[in-house]
């Protein structure tokens, strides 16, 4: 049966952002206008909340000033550079940001490199400033599908992240699992003959195997080989198996097996088998 | 014994399948007396090694079990009732699928397999006792049932659901 790939990569943001308003906005942007999901934390407490649960957070966008009664001093959390650097133990690799209308704000700047935070970029929750020319929200994506890929492509014995595209290609090839398109036109035993091309995909599966699915045939079982050609022929002799095995089921009956038959016949015939 | 004579052992006896011997892989089916209805449901390669763990694993996926339970099912702990109940729930779960991406295209298929699914029920004991082993197996296909609520094919999950029900709780 054909299986559809595993492998994903879906990447979320946590936004920390005390005032409502701002906190929607930034939440809807990234849902509506990006391939990343959000988890928000209202306060300091529901962020580091979040922080030390179990929740996948792959970038941080934080605000940097929060009420008093949002704030956290019992952790001693009183701003969105205290978070960030609390978050770079709980999640070293994720992605920091500040979004705030004083992002500029002397002194915070200096709070930061004092605090030695990997922040990425400051926003000004004015968003989109004159001379910007990518929103924050679809800057976080693409910085997070950036890292991503030179994840994949750097090579762990070099030690390199070229991003050539020779290297992004096989990348790809590696990682994704490659649906093949072809048509079965003949099939081994010469007693039968393909009167239609038969559709046939093929991918290699995580036990390692290719298996060949006809997939408009409705077979339950693939063809399985160690190579595309060895699927496709374990597939041949399936087909050919079906086409006896279902010789003698009633065309006006109403299971899979008559479903499959059918199916057969437009594609497949035989001349006299010996059973 | 092997592991592949076991296997053979299994799903010709207590699963009742047929084998058909081919070049590349032994195929197994059901017989036609059974009226079930369906095509070869497990294509096993050859192999001049003994059966390997991707081998078991595959033919548990083909069952609708998971590994582990085919294993057991391998020492006798699972019998066919709860195998013909896995392969159902898994056949089931497999048209559901189809019939989302595309009912127009796969509404024939998706109901002469809903067929067949009955004519598999239609196998299994209404008043079997099952063992503690199956009763683990049972339990995890209510939960998967329970989870789905709305599909053109509901009324066989249903009468799944039922049967087991019934069986778990000796009626």
């Amino acid at each position: 049966m054909l299986t559809p790939a595993t492998s994903t990569y879906a990447p979320a943001v946590l936004l920390v952002e005390d005032d409502r308003p701002a906190r929607e906005y930034f939440r809807d942007k990234l849902n509506e206008e990006t391939s990343i999901g959000v988890i928000v934390a209202r306060d300091l407490r529901e962020a580091r909340s979040l922080l030390e649960s179990k929740v996948q957070i792959d970038a941080i966008v934080a605000d940097l000033f929060f009420d008093l009664d949002k704030d956290d001093p019992v952790h001693n959390l009183h701003d969105g550079l205290d978070i960030l650097k609390f978050s770079a133990s709980t999640h070293p690799a994720a992605l920091q940001y500040v979004n705030s209308f004083w992002a500029d704000r002397e002194g915070y700047i200096e709070k930061a490199d004092k605090l030695r935070l990997p922040i990425k970029t400051w926003f000004s929750k004015q968003f989109r400033m004159p001379g910007d020319t990518e929103a924050p929200w679809a800057q976080v994506e693409r910085d997070l599908i950036q890292r991503r890929l030179s994840q994949e492509w750097a090579d762990p014995e070099e030690g390199s992240s070229d991003f050539s595209e020779l290297k992004a290609t096989e990348a790809i090839r590696r990682k994704i699992p490659v649906i093949k398109r072809t048509y079965i036109q003949e099939l081994i035993d010469t007693r039968f003959t393909v009167i239609k091309p038969i559709e046939v995909m093929s991918w290699r599966n995580e036990d390692a195997f290719v298996h060949a699915s006809a997939i408009k045939l409705g077979l339950l079982t693939d063809g399985v080989g160690e190579s595309v050609q060895e699927a496709l022929a374990s597939l041949m002799e399936l087909i050919e198996q079906h086409v006896l095995d279902l010789q003698e089921v009633q065309d006006s009956s109403e299971d899979y097996s008559a479903f499959v038959k059918a199916r057969l016949s437009e594609y497949v015939v035989s001349s006299e088998v010996d059973r | 014994m092997s592991r592949t004579n076991e296997v053979d052992r299994i799903l010709q006896g207590k699963v009742r399948l047929v084998k058909t011997h081919k070049a590349n892989h032994d195929h197994f089916s059901f017989p036609k007396m059974l009226g079930i209805g369906l095509p070869t449901i497990l294509a096993l390669s050859h192999s001049n090694r003994d059966i390997s763990e991707t081998n078991l694993k595959g033919l548990a996926d083909g069952l609708g079990m998971r590994k582990d339970e085919f294993a057991q099912s391998l020492q006798c702990h699972i019998g066919r009732n709860v195998i013909y109940l896995c392969l159902a729930s898994h056949l089931l779960r497999w048209i559901e699928g189809k019939f989302q991406a595309d009912p127009i295209v796969h509404e024939a298929g998706c109901r002469a397999m809903n067929r067949s699914v009955l004519n598999l029920i239609a196998q299994v004991e209404k008043a079997f006792t099952p063992n503690k082993h199956e009763i683990v197996v049972l339990n995890r296909l209510r939960a998967e049932i329970e989870a789905r609520t709305n599909h053109e094919f509901i009324s066989t999950f249903k009468l799944i659901d039922k049967l087991m029900i019934d069986v778990l709780s000796g009626r």
